[in-house]
């Protein structure tokens, strides 16, 4: 394990204004998410991510399927999430882990896009969750198909508690076309079934003075797991629980840190019949853990603001197939050390750049062997080396150009899997990608203005793709470009807010280097544009979402070209100047259950439901009622 | 980043899209597939240009008839569909959930239908496609209730077989049994005999002039002593290894008979491919050489000419056997998606 450590004596700097002490120096590289989104469709962390069209999520059929989402190209696996910092990568299960936490239990949410905050996320970014708290909040939601969820958090001086549970029954009708897509006279409409799901956490931060703080973080989720609309699974469940301990101390004005975590996540799938992987011995159980260690020395001063970090984790894997198998286990260790430097060439031009390097070790050819034969075979180096270098240029907050180029070595989710929907790949390589990003910002009291373009290059891109069963396997993809324009607008009139956002992205993925055929990714529509309107007058509040998506195709082939239908979600809001208000929204106004699918090649066209990714129905029209609290300041 | 551009300017933002439909008969028909997605694509004589495709299924199989083609998905969803000799929809027909089907033939005036994992034949009228009563499997279904039957075949004299696998499914992977079966049938749906065959039968059953049929039997993964290419005696009822595995160092996944030597394509221990020529008289086993064997799906004879299909990633396509160098030819006949099946209509035969 290589693990370094960095100390230093330092003299103390002034922090920035309104840079939270705990903060990277390039925590103003994020972009804030709300976590009470309103006015977009999907289940709660879809409609926090949907608020920026530079990410694609596309489901929001059931609470046991895994988050999935792109963002410039990259995949829900790639995307480091972190809680304060601690990144929750591998043994989370990449991102799809993510279903299990509410994002309600949070305080807050920054986007880091092409590189993290700090040494995480070398290609696809870093979504860094916050559990420091704001006063007292309660909210509770009633939806027509009776999803049911109730948060409350409160604080009270260095001591905060968040409580989350969510219920939903699944149940709501779709198209079941029965596999048989060029004959619709036997299309039926039927309802879901097995896709009930129940969700619950509890997230308790204690402040101790002096610097400490320790967060404890336990949650657990369980339910269905329904299978595609043709393919549907009766008998199939889940059940995953986490648990988090993580302590931190901080200098004062952070100039030192240190952060000591364990993790464990455990998940358990029943197959009594064996539908999904059509093994009747197939009950797999796992778990996972983590211990992680970090230490970073901040300083900021005249011109010029260093930072070292240095951390090193310990992942561990252990799984049974089957209750008649013994179990494996298998262990990856990675250190990683990291420096920004961060220079003021002028009162509004700055310098950022940074370095990260780290080396990652595997031992898991006991897990290996528990995978089907065919998948056994491995010629890939159990140790890859990561790094992620970086440049960038600021003016103020109104200009940012920024070159970033990533090594990334594959999780042991995607080398080993989850037995289950996602298959792992032992062959998988490190992916390696660089950026070039720009940003251009305009703000005054009535307009705000931001304009983002971006271009990336990767090489052996980890891009997960359906197996013939309906399950999800990552694969090299040997070359992926990607250039992408992010137009967002805002104007206030007196009561009136109306903002636009349009994304184009264009994507060219080769299979090898000699592919002549380009690609684009699948699931990632081309163009994306979103205007919401919104009227306040006192006590009143109403808000339209308009939102139209260009066509996408559901194969990494290219072959099956999804069309998506606009998007209308509609909000009234009522609130009282205690803190109450009361919200009632329509989503998916059209009531649109059906979507048009063209068959390629021949162009031929047929029905089929509103569907994820995967090909999960969705449901059509849905009105949601809630009540929420929150106090004044 | 030239690279780069060129993508950009060329190709604006939309990805190519294939051909579509043949207006004529194709003499070669070709299914492609990456197993999420696939098409079916219509070729002139040798390949020399594509007439059309349309859409399939990505885990399917496709079947030559008298009347055109049978195509039968399965995995994502479970279906048949018939195909006119222009690759034209005639029918498509829902088949049980998870069924799996694997096979299809004509026998008199129904279509028979093997499945995987449902202990039965399906049955179809080939004149108006209504069902008809289905056979029933559980004599000749394992203890996980599934049968594994795979591939089917009709005599020249008219005998009809269906090979099964018996696979066990109650682990966490496939148990190959000591032994599987060929089941016989008379064409009324009668069962008539249980052979016991080597264990695992894999692939498809090719008919000698003399009657006997020849089909591989892998066993496991392993390379195997019991395993190897099986040719059985419908006659004598007897059978015998043509060819061993353990001379093969691997699982054959195809063959193909061209006069009187066997083209043999190979699954090694690393899941790479090999191909093989054997001569059964003489015993001599010669590699078929050259970069391009590495990724190879299947072997087909069209005319007298041999092919087989290159899924090498991202340089995917068919290749002509070069049974004069014993080589594969350096040109690629480009396909959309890695090639599964080559298939030569009946009419052309």
């Amino acid at each position: 394990m290589i693990f370094l450590l960095i100390a230093a004596s330092i003299t103390q700097g002034p922090t920035q204004r309104g840079e939270r002490s705990s903060s990277t120096l390039r925590a103003d590289h994020g972009e804030q998410f709300s976590l009470d989104s309103e006015l977009f469709d999907g289940s709660d962390w879809e409609g926090i991510l949907g608020q920026s069209l530079a990410l694609t999520v596309t489901r929001n059929a059931s609470l046991m399927a895994p988050l999935d989402l792109s963002w410039r190209g990259a995949r829900t696996q790639q995307v480091q999430w972190s809680i304060d910092g601690l990144p929750l990568g591998g043994v989370l299960g990449g991102s799809a882990g993510v279903r299990s936490i509410d994002p309600h239990l949070f305080g807050g949410l920054t986007a880091f896009s092409s590189s993290g905050a700090s040494l995480d996320a070398p290609i696809a970014g870093e979504m860094a969750l916050r559990t420091a708290q704001k006063g007292h909040r309660l909210a509770l939601k009633w939806d027509q198909i009776n999803q049911r969820s109730a948060h409350l958090s409160s604080r009270y001086g260095g001591r905060s508690l968040s409580l989350a549970i969510h219920q939903t029954p699944g149940i709501f009708r779709y198209l079941d076309p029965r596999g048989t897509t060029r004959d619709a006279s036997d299309d039926q409409w039927v309802k879901r079934s097995n896709n009930d799901a129940r969700r619950a956490g509890v997230l308790w931060r204690e402040s101790f003075g002096k610097g400490f703080v320790a967060r404890f973080l336990i949650t657990s989720l369980s339910g269905g797991v329904p299978g595609t609309g043709a393919r549907a699974l009766r008998r199939v469940r889940e059940e995953e629980r986490l648990q988090l301990a993580h302590v931190s101390w901080q200098a004062p004005r952070g100039a030192y840190r240190v952060d000591l975590s364990a993790l464990q996540r455990t998940q358990k799938l029943d197959d009594p019949t064996g539908e999904f992987s059509g093994l009747l011995g197939l009950q797999p159980r796992s778990v996972g853990q983590r211990v992680y260690l970090s230490a970073r020395q901040k300083k900021r001063g005249g011109k010029i603001a260093y930072e070292w970090t240095g951390r090193g984790f310990i992942d561990r894997l252990n799984r049974r197939p089957g209750p008649t198998l013994d179990p494996a286990s298998g262990y990856r260790v990675q250190g990683q050390a990291g420096a920004t430097i961060q220079l003021w060439l002028h009162p509004k031009w700055r310098v950022d750049s940074w370095v990260m390097l780290g080396q990652s070790h595997e031992s898991s050819q006991d897990l290996i062997d528990q995978l089907p034969e065919s998948l056994q075979n491995q010629t890939v180096s159990p140790s890859m080396a990561i790094w992620s270098p970086g440049l960038s240029l600021h003016h103020g907050q109104r200009m940012r150009l920024r070159l970033i180029a990533g090594r990334r070595a594959p999780t042991l989710l995607e080398r080993i899997g989850q037995h289950g929907g996602l298959r792992g790949n032992p062959e998988l390589k490190a992916e390696r990608s660089w950026t070039l990003d720009f940003k251009l910002k305009n703000e005054t009291k009535k307009w705000r203005f931001v304009a983002d373009s971006y271009l990336r290059q990767s090489t052996d891109l980890i891009d997960w793709t359906s197996t013939s069963f309906g399950r999800a396997m990552p694969i090299n993809r040997a070359r992926v470009q990607i250039a992408g324009l992010h137009l967002k607008n805002q104007l206030v009139f007196n009561q009136l807010l109306v903002s636009a956002a349009y994304r184009w992205q264009g994507e060219w993925a080769q299979d090898s280097d000699l592919d002549a055929r380009y690609k684009r990714l699948s699931g990632s529509p081309e163009h994306r544009l979103r205007m919401i309107t919104q009227w306040q007058t006192k006590p009143w509040k109403f808000g339209l979402n308009l939102e139209f998506k260009s066509a996408r195709f559901l194969d990494a082939a290219n072959l099956r070209r999804i069309e998506s239908s606009p998007e209308v979600n509609v909000l009234i809001e009522h609130r009282w100047a205690q803190g109450w208000s009361l919200k009632t929204q329509l989503f998916n106004a059209t009531n649109t259950e059906q979507s048009r699918l063209a068959m390629l090649p021949g162009n031929m066209v047929v029905d089929v439901p509103r569907q994820d990714r995967w090909g999960h129905p969705l449901p059509g029209r849905r009105l949601q009622f809630g009540i929420a609290y929150q106090e004044r300041p | 980043m030239r690279s780069f551009m060129i993508a950009l300017i060329g190709l604006g933002c939309s990805a190519q899209e294939p051909d579509v439909q043949p207006q004529q008969k194709p003499n070669i028909v070709v299914l492609e597939s990456d197993y999420a997605t696939g098409i079916i694509s219509g070729w002139s004589d040798d390949f020399e240009t594509t007439l059309g495709s349309i859409p399939s299924g990505g885990d399917a199989r496709l079947i030559a008839l008298e009347t055109g083609f049978a195509l039968l998905e399965r995995s994502r969803s479970d279906a048949v569909t018939f195909f006119d000799q222009n690759l034209s929809l005639q029918r498509q027909i829902a088949l049980p959930e998870r069924s799996n089907p694997h096979d299809l033939i004509e026998v008199n005036n129904s279509y028979w239908i093997s499945l995987y994992q449902r202990p039965e034949l399906l049955r179809f009228s080939s004149a108006t496609y209504q069902p008809l009563s289905a056979i029933d499997g559980m004599s000749w279904t394992d203890e996980d209730n599934r049968p594994e039957a795979s591939a089917m075949h009709i005599t020249a004299s008219g005998r009809l077989f269906l090979l099964v696998q018996n696979l066990d499914f109650t682990g966490v992977e496939p148990i190959p049994p000591e032994h599987s079966q060929l089941i016989e049938f008379s064409s009324s749906g009668e069962l008539l005999k249980q052979h016991q065959i080597p264990s695992n039968p894999f692939g498809t059953v090719i008919e000698r002039a003399d009657g006997r049929l020849n089909f591989a039997c892998n066993r496991s993964w392993e390379i195997d002593q019991q395993a190897g290419l099986w040719q059985f005696d419908p006659i004598q009822e007897t059978g015998e290894f043509l060819i061993e595995e353990t001379r093969l160092n691997g699982n054959i996944l195809d063959f193909e008979w061209y006069e009187e030597t066997i083209y043999l394509l190979v699954s090694n221990e690393d899941f790479s491919t090999s191909l093989y020529q054997f001569d059964p008289e003489t015993d001599a086993l010669n590699s078929i050489t050259g970069p391009h064997t590495q990724a190879i799906g299947c072997i087909e004879r069209v005319d007298q000419t041999l092919f087989v299909c290159d899924r090498t990633l991202g340089q995917h396509g068919i290749r002509r056997i070069d049974q004069a160098e014993l080589k594969l030819d350096d040109q690629l006949i480009k396909t959309t998606l890695a090639p599964l099946q080559i298939i030569v209509p009946l009419a052309e035969l």
